[in-house]
């Protein structure tokens, strides 16, 4: 599609107790801000972050390196915004589950 | 695989929430895992104010009509879950904006944190299948919806 980029970059799982819903959460409302598609493949399993069942199912562990890849018009911003939160590691005050 | 039937407390499931509001309906869950001597009367409302303070971190409500409110509790020994069906709906500020009407909601041992997240994960992947989420919707009583919990659980058997 005409101007259309399509990034794809690996990102760590860096939660003790790996993606699990808080991560998740932080993800999926970030992810829907943008109207690219944005996904997460792991363990041959393709997860839409837009969707928290998707990214539940993915049953991604500490230290899983995910391939992440993002097409759509505004795909450098969204794989940015993805990328930081896993970079600063859903880091959240309180309980992390 | 834990099964759904081996956390769910049959005893406790509400296939009719009464209550409407978000706090409302947590308190009217853990209630019921109370009469069902699943936790101790003691630790009822140190088991609400947890689930409510993590609902502060950010909703469970994560779409698709589906909350799956949860703490850490050492009021239990193993995974122990409740399910509510609620017929109006309710707003639990969830990821899609939309209301929820199956609610999942598990107490695990402080010990065990892998425990919930196996559980959570089994949940969802029931919870994905909208003709999962619409018989458990049109559940009238707790009988229906066990037998919806263990039919899922025998699909995963001979999967």
């Amino acid at each position: 599609m005409e101007g259309e980029d399509v990034i794809c970059r690996q990102v760590k799982v860096t939660p003790e107790h790996g993606l699990h819903l808080s991560p998740i959460s932080q993800l999926v409302r970030q992810a829907t801000t943008f109207s690219s598609s944005i996904s997460l493949t792991f363990d041959g399993r393709k997860a839409d972050v837009k969707s928290a069942f998707d990214l539940m199912l993915l049953a991604a562990p500490c230290g899983a390196i995910l391939s992440l890849e993002v097409a759509g018009n505004d795909a450098p911003a969204a794989a940015d915004a993805i990328c930081w939160l896993f970079e600063q590691g859903f880091v959240i005050s309180g309980p992390s589950i | 695989m834990m099964k759904l039937t081996e956390f769910v407390i049959r005893e406790a499931i509400l296939p009719n929430l009464k209550a409407t509001g978000k706090e409302d309906v947590i308190r009217e869950m853990v209630a019921s895992l109370k009469a069902s001597g699943a936790i101790k009367a003691a630790d009822e409302d140190a088991v609400v104010a947890a689930i409510l303070k993590r609902e502060e971190l950010g909703s469970t409500g994560i779409g698709n009509g589906v909350a799956v409110p949860h703490t850490k509790h050492a009021s239990v020994e193993k995974l122990s879950a409740t399910v509510a069906i609620s017929r109006d709906g309710v707003d639990f500020a969830s990821l899609d904006g939309e209301d929820v009407f199956i609610l999942f909601l598990l107490v695990s041992p402080p010990d065990r944190p892998g425990d919930h997240l196996r559980g959570l994960e089994n949940i969802s992947r029931h919870l994905r299948s909208q003709d999962f989420c619409n018989f458990l919707k049109q559940s009238s009583t707790t009988a229906d919806i066990w037998d919806l919990l263990a039919e899922a659980d025998d699909g995963d058997r001979d999967a």
